[in-house]
């Protein structure tokens, strides 16, 4: 995280009018490090709300990942100030810990949203990991989806326990960000396993669970594979075909040639994992 | 044609002490919306963390509680006179504070004030009322059960010297000795109806009956020990009885509270009167307040 980062929220206050409010904001920054006070981070974090709109939204664009997140003006107050404040003094980071421990239900998901922009956001993984333990989806779907921070920070363990527990609550795994990138042995068992599972009770599996099994193609794997290809559901046989294109596995390609009905579309790049 | 049943707001009721069979009641006597300040539980606590749960009860698990008995749950939060003396631990509840003055049910500053008047109690009595001014936040005055009469006098006094506006003060725990003072300088005087000790219901008439409803609120103060959350309907049912007209019946036990707190932005009478349905099929964090009965569902209708 920068200051040129900081920059950007500035020049989207100044564009919805915000002189007024930037400046008492600046403020109270310049009044909180100096006395470094938590107790006046804390007032000004409240205060926040007294200043900027709840209802005026707009997307935030991040410079070098590429993500954009719907974004309050109050929530990008609050991330300007925390911002600037921990970029500062970063002894502020156990104040800004405990402000996230007691965070309603909205503020929790403004919090997970915007977790990666926060300087040393690595310092907040566990609100980011207890997050994927919530039932509440928009709670859940904070962290999960659009969210470059579970692939920034997650170990493989937290990692599949998100995207098992997406697939388990039926979200729309298209949200999920680096499905590719943080693919691994383990997640390839917990899929083939929950499928296994779902088959046996005769129920259907998501066909975009199947994704990150790429790289991971064994006997088991290429099982499943065949089984996808004979369905019936146009969308598992899409799955397979972009599994298959993926993969570097010489039986999986052999795989995808006896079954190619989508093979061209995965070629020229006209079906993936985002239309499947 | 019997007359339209009472609504009534219960402005100071530490719900958290109380169980669901109160709640029933309540909501059976016309009871729509309580205010539960924040108070001691009687085991003092010994950590900040404590008090963040607390807190964090007020403003999550204890509104999901009420409105499963179709009650509107507010509260103020503060760091009582109590604890306060406690000075390690209430500079540390300090800092906290700020945090919980934003949340959606958080309609004011309380109770803070004064028990035994000491250093402490003070320091931590003006501290919050400067915060309560930075918020422009309503307060809620508890008032000491010992040397009652010169505490309410220093809490009013304190108060104006700070700068607050009285309109903005309740001053609760009143009595026949207290309530010329404090509606003379202008603050909001709020009676505890307890069932033995303090303002009796019977004590409550004659008071209405001599001082009239502006600026006067009735409540239970009902918490962990002897105490009755049933004060409020009780006492309104009582003045009709007496002879008080129904209008100052509704300022005393219900529009008062509402124009008081209401003033937070954060109580309105829409809350209670377009209630969202009760389903008590629903949970708070998984947890729901049923173990192992049907759950009462009932269609969304205006009361």
């Amino acid at each position: 995280m920068s200051l040129s980062a900081n920059r950007y929220l500035e020049d989207i206050f100044l564009s919805n009018g915000k002189e007024k409010q930037l400046s008492w904001l600046r403020q109270q920054i310049n009044s909180i490090l100096s006395a470094k006070s938590k107790q006046k981070l804390y007032i000004t974090y409240s205060l926040c709300a007294n200043h900027f709109n709840a209802d005026v939204t707009f997307d935030l664009v991040h410079e070098q990942q590429s993500f954009t997140v719907n974004t309050t003006l109050l929530e990008a107050a609050r991330l300007y100030l925390l911002q600037t404040v921990l970029i500062q003094e970063p002894n502020f980071v156990k104040a800004v810990q405990q402000l996230i421990q007691v965070a309603d239900k909205t503020e929790l998901e403004a919090f997970l949203k915007h977790l990666y922009l926060l300087p040393n956001a690595i310092d907040y993984k566990f609100a980011g990991v207890e997050a994927l333990r919530t039932n509440i989806a928009t709670v859940f779907n904070a962290i999960s989806q659009q969210n470059p921070y579970p692939g920034a920070y997650f170990n493989d363990a937290e990692w599949n326990q998100m995207y098992l527990k997406a697939a388990f609550m039926q979200q729309d795994l298209t949200k999920i960000l680096d499905v590719d990138k943080r693919a691994n042995k383990d997640l390839t068992r917990i899929i083939l396993d929950y499928a296994h599972e779902r088959w046996a009770a005769g129920r259907t599996i998501d066909p975009l669970f199947w994704r990150p099994v790429s790289k991971f193609i064994d006997g088991d794997v290429l099982h499943d594979l065949a089984r996808l290809f004979s369905s019936a559901n146009i969308k598992e046989r899409k799955a397979a075909t972009l599994v298959c294109q993926s993969a570097t596995n010489e039986s999986a390609k052999k795989l995808l040639k006896e079954n190619n009905e989508f093979q061209e579309d995965a070629i020229s790049g006209k079906l993936t994992w985002q239309n499947i | 044609m019997e007359e339209e049943k009472l609504m009534i707001i219960d402005p100071h009721v530490h719900m958290t002490s109380r169980t669901t069979d109160d709640y029933e009641a309540m909501a059976a006597a016309g009871v729509v919306a309580v205010i539960e300040p924040s108070f001691w539980l009687g085991q003092p606590r010994t950590q900040v963390g404590s008090f963040q749960d607390y807190f964090s009860s007020l403003v999550g698990w204890e509104p999901f509680r009420a409105s499963q008995f179709g009650i509107k749950h507010y509260c103020t939060i503060g760091l009582n006179s109590k604890e306060a003396n406690n000075i390690p631990l209430a500079e540390e509840v300090m800092d906290l504070l700020p945090l919980y003055l934003h949340k959606d049910n958080v309609v004011g500053i309380g109770e803070i004030g004064y028990d035994d008047q000491t250093p402490a109690e003070d320091r931590f009595f003006r501290e919050q009322l400067e915060l309560a001014k930075t918020f422009n936040m309503m307060v809620q005055v508890h008032t000491p059960h010992r040397d009652k009469k010169a505490g309410t006098l220093k809490s009013m006094e304190v108060c104006l010297e700070h700068g607050l506006d009285p309109g903005m003060v309740v001053i609760d725990h009143n009595n026949e000795e207290t309530v010329k003072s404090v509606l003379d300088k202008g603050f909001i005087a709020a009676f505890t109806i307890y069932p033995k000790t303090k303002m009796g219901n019977q004590r409550m008439v004659e008071v209405v009956r001599k001082f009239g409803s502006t600026n006067i609120i009735v409540d239970s103060s009902a918490d962990w020990g002897v105490s009755d959350p049933l004060a409020v309907p009780k006492t309104a049912n009582l003045m009709l009885q007496n002879g008080i007209p129904r209008e100052d019946v509704v300022k005393t036990c219900y529009q008062n509270a509402l124009d008081f707190f209401g003033r937070s932005g954060k109580m309105k009478p829409e809350h209670w009167l377009t209630p969202e349905a009760i389903d008590q099929r629903k949970l708070f964090n998984n947890n729901s307040v049923l173990r192992g009965q049907e759950p009462k569902v009932e269609n969304n209708k205006i009361l």
